[in-house]
C-alpha cells in the first residue's frame, strides 16, 4: 500500500497532510488566520463544483458561501471534519446543492424550466450550439446523486480520477467506470438518439 | 452499453483527459465510432462548461466568511462576561439619561451616523453609560459593545457609499499590503497611512480614516501590543519603531526592462507628494502559504503570478520565498520574480527594501543575489512568524489604567 505523505491536490497546489492537520487544530479553535487560509485554499475549487450545478453564476457565489458557512458552524459544535478537510467540504457542497434544488423544486410558482434557465444567458454558455448550460444541468436531474457528484468533480472541479477515488473512498476504476456511465447517461438525456 | 463498450469509453475518457481530441481518439475505434462519438463530445463538452468565480466575489465570501468567524469567537468568549451585570449597568444608565435629555431623543439617535445631527448626543449618551458603569467587568463589555457600534457605523456609512470621518477599533483579520481587514471590515492602506506599532494577524487595532463610495481609506492605524479585545485605551507606542505598511519607492522602471548601459539614470530625487498611477517595485520575503496557477499566497497576501514572472527554483508551499514584484495604484500586486529566501527559512521581515539597488543595468544580468542584508547572520528570528504568538498576553495589565475611551 502507498503510504500518501504528501496530498496533492488537483491543480497543482499541495498540502502535506501535517499541514493540514495542524490546519484543522488551528481552525478548530476558530483561529483566524487558519481560516483565513482555508478559504483562500478551496473557495475556487468549491465554487467550480457548485456552479457546475446550479446554472447562475450569483446563486453559485451564495451557496459557495454557505458551505463555508457550514464549516464554521461544525467547527462551533465540534462535528468539524477530523482529517480530510477537502473531501468535507466537497461533501458540504453536495448537500448545498441539492437542499438548493429541493427548495427551488417545492416552491410552487417557480416552474422547474425557469428555475435551471439563467436570466441572462451568456453567450458563452452556448457550446457548439447545442451543449448549454442549462441543458447539462437538467439533464444531470436524471443522473443519480453520486453520478452528479462525480461528473461535478471530475468537470467542474477538474479533479484528477485519483482524487476523486480518495475523497469518495472508492478505487480508481470504480470511479472511472461510474464517470462512463455517468456520461453515457447525460449523452443520453442530451440526445434521445444516442444508443445504448 | 454492454461491457465492451463500457470498456472503450472508459480509455477514450482517459485519453480525454490527457488532452487528447476526440476525433484523434475514436480513429482509434473504427468500429466504434459510431457510438462513441456522441458520448466523447459530450464528456469534452463539459469541460468547456467551466466558470471561475470573480476576484471581487472571492474577496466578499472572505470578508464574510471571516466576520461571522469572529463573531463566533465572540460569543464564545462572552459567556465568561456574566449577562445580568450588563443588563444592570445598562438600565441604570439609560434610565438616567433619558430622565435628563428626554426619551425620544434619545431613541432616535440610536440610529444616527456619523455626521448626523443626533450622532453627538448618541455618543454621549454612551459615554454618560460608560461613566456610571460600576464594575470592570461591566465597563469592558460596554467598551465592546461601543467598539461594535463604531464598526457597524462604519458599515452603513460604507453601504451608503456616505463620505465621513471615522474611527474604530477591531481586530487584524488579515494584512496585505493594500488592504486589511479589521474585524470584517476592509480598511484600505494608502501610501501615506501612518502605521504605529506591528501590524500582526488577531492584535487589536485602532484605525482612523475617511468612508466614501471607494471604501474606506485609512489615516492612521495604530496597532496594540495586547492581543486583548475589549480594553481600547490610548494608542501606545511599542516597542518596536513605527514602520509603514509597504515599501514605498516611487520607481518608475520596470523590472523586466533592460536598460542600456549607456542610459542615463532618471532622477528620482523628489518622491511625488501623491501617489503616481505607475507601479511601485516592492519585494519582500514571506512564507508561502499556497500556489494557484495564477495566484501565490505569500503570508496571507496574494500575488498575481502571470507569464512574465520569473520563478527560478521550483518552490512549494512552505518554502521561504523572496518576492519581488510591481505593486499598482489599485492595490494589485504582480510578481516578477520569485525565488528561494537565501535564509531558508527564519524569519525576518525584512520589507524594508530602499536600499535595494536597481537590478538592471551592465553588471550582469543573472547577479540577483542582491539583498546584502541576507537573513543568515545572526539569525534573528524575531520575525512575522504569524502564528499564535500568546507571548505577550500578559502586557494588557498596563492597559487597564487609562480607560479614557469616552471622546467628545
Amino acid at each position: 500500500m502507498i503510504d500518501y505523505a504528501v496530498v496533492t491536490s488537483f491543480d497543482g497546489r499541495t498540502l502535506p497532510v501535517q499541514d493540514e492537520l495542524t490546519l484543522l487544530s488551528r481552525a478548530r479553535q476558530l483561529d483566524p488566520e487558519a481560516l483565513a487560509h482555508i478559504h483562500d485554499t478551496y473557495y475556487t475549487s468549491i465554487f467550480r463544483y457548485v456552479v457546475f450545478r446550479v446554472s447562475d453564476h450569483a446563486t453559485a457565489e451564495d451557496l459557495t458561501s454557505e458551505v463555508f458557512t457550514r464549516l464554521l458552524t461544525a467547527l462551533r459544535d465540534k462535528h468539524a471534519p477530523q482529517n480530510t478537510l477537502r473531501g468535507w467540504l466537497y461533501g458540504v457542497a453536495a448537500r448545498v446543492v441539492s437542499d438548493h434544488h429541493r427548495q427551488t423544486y417545492r416552491t410552487p410558482q417557480v416552474e422547474l424550466d425557469e428555475s435551471l434557465a439563467s436570466t441572462n444567458p451568456d453567450p458563452a454558455d452556448i457550446v457548439e450550439g447545442k451543449l448549454t448550460r442549462e441543458s447539462v444541468q437538467r439533464a444531470m436531474q436524471d443522473l443519480t446523486e453520486e453520478q452528479r457528484h462525480v461528473l461535478s468533480l471530475r468537470f467542474g472541479s477538474d479533479m484528477p480520477i485519483q482524487d476523486v477515488a480518495r475523497a469518495l473512498g472508492k478505487s480508481e476504476g470504480a470511479i472511472k467506470q461510474l464517470q462512463a456511465r455517468a456520461v453515457a447517461a447525460l449523452a443520453r438525456q442530451l440526445s434521445p438518439k444516442v444508443v445504448d | 452499453m454492454d461491457a465492451q463498450l463500457e470498456i472503450k469509453l472508459i480509455e477514450c475518457l482517459d485519453s480525454l483527459a490527457q488532452g487528447e481530441s476526440p476525433d484523434r481518439i475514436l480513429a482509434r475505434y473504427p468500429h466504434e465510432a459510431a457510438q462513441l462519438r456522441p458520448l466523447l463530445e459530450t464528456a469534452a463538452g463539459l469541460t468547456t462548461l467551466r466558470r471561475e468565480p470573480s476576484e471581487a466575489a472571492k474577496m466578499q465570501a472572505r470578508q464574510k466568511f471571516m466576520a461571522q468567524a469572529d463573531l463566533l469567537r465572540r460569543t464564545a468568549s462572552r459567556k465568561k462576561v456574566g449577562f445580568l451585570p450588563r443588563l444592570a449597568a445598562g438600565f441604570i444608565a439609560t434610565t438616567l439619561v433619558v430622565v435628563v435629555l428626554g426619551a425620544g431623543a434619545v431613541a432616535a439617535s440610536g440610529s444616527a451616523l456619523p455626521g448626523d445631527p443626533l450622532y453627538g448626543l448618541k455618543r454621549t449618551v454612551e459615554s454618560t453609560q460608560f461613566s456610571l458603569s460600576g464594575s470592570a467587568a461591566a465597563r469592558e463589555s460596554l467598551t465592546d459593545q461601543f467598539a461594535q457600534r463604531r464598526r457597524d457605523e462604519v458599515k452603513q456609512l460604507l453601504s451608503a457609499g456616505r463620505p465621513s470621518e471615522v474611527a474604530f477599533t477591531g481586530t487584524i483579520e488579515a494584512l496585505q499590503p493594500e488592504a486589511w481587514i479589521v474585524s470584517g471590515l476592509v480598511v484600505q492602506i494608502q501610501a501615506n497611512t501612518q502605521i504605529v506599532g506591528t501590524p500582526q494577524i488577531n492584535r487589536v487595532a485602532e484605525v482612523r480614516g475617511v468612508t466614501g463610495p471607494n471604501g474606506l481609506r485609512a489615516d492612521s492605524i495604530s496597532i496594540e501590543s495586547s492581543r486583548e479585545p475589549g480594553v481600547t485605551p490610548t494608542p501606545e507606542a511599542t516597542q518596536t519603531p513605527p514602520i509603514t505598511a509597504t515599501p514605498e519607492a516611487p520607481r518608475t522602471v520596470t523590472p523586466t526592462t533592460m536598460v542600456p548601459p549607456t542610459a542615463t539614470p532618471r532622477p528620482t530625487t523628489t518622491p511625488r507628494p501623491t501617489a503616481t498611477p505607475q507601479p511601485v517595485e516592492v519585494e519582500f520575503t514571506g512564507n508561502v502559504m499556497a500556489i494557484d496557477t495564477e495566484m501565490w499566497n505569500i503570508d496571507g497576501t496574494t500575488i498575481v503570478v502571470d507569464a512574465n514572472t520569473e520563478i527560478r527554483d521550483s518552490i512549494t508551499v512552505g518554502q521561504r520565498v523572496q518576492v519581488r514584484a510591481l505593486r499598482y495604484a489599485d492595490g494589485r500586486l504582480i510578481a516578477t520574480r520569485i525565488e528561494l529566501a537565501e535564509d531558508g527559512g527564519g524569519g525576518n521581515n525584512s520589507n524594508s527594501n530602499d536600499d535595494q539597488n536597481s537590478n538592471e543595468n551592465q553588471n550582469g544580468p543573472d547577479d540577483n543575489s542582491n539583498d546584502d542584508d541576507g537573513g543568515d547572520d545572526g539569525d534573528n528570528s524575531n520575525g512575522n512568524e504569524n502564528n499564535h504568538d500568546t507571548d505577550d498576553d500578559d502586557s494588557n495589565a498596563a492597559n487597564e489604567g487609562e480607560d479614557s475611551n469616552d471622546n467628545d
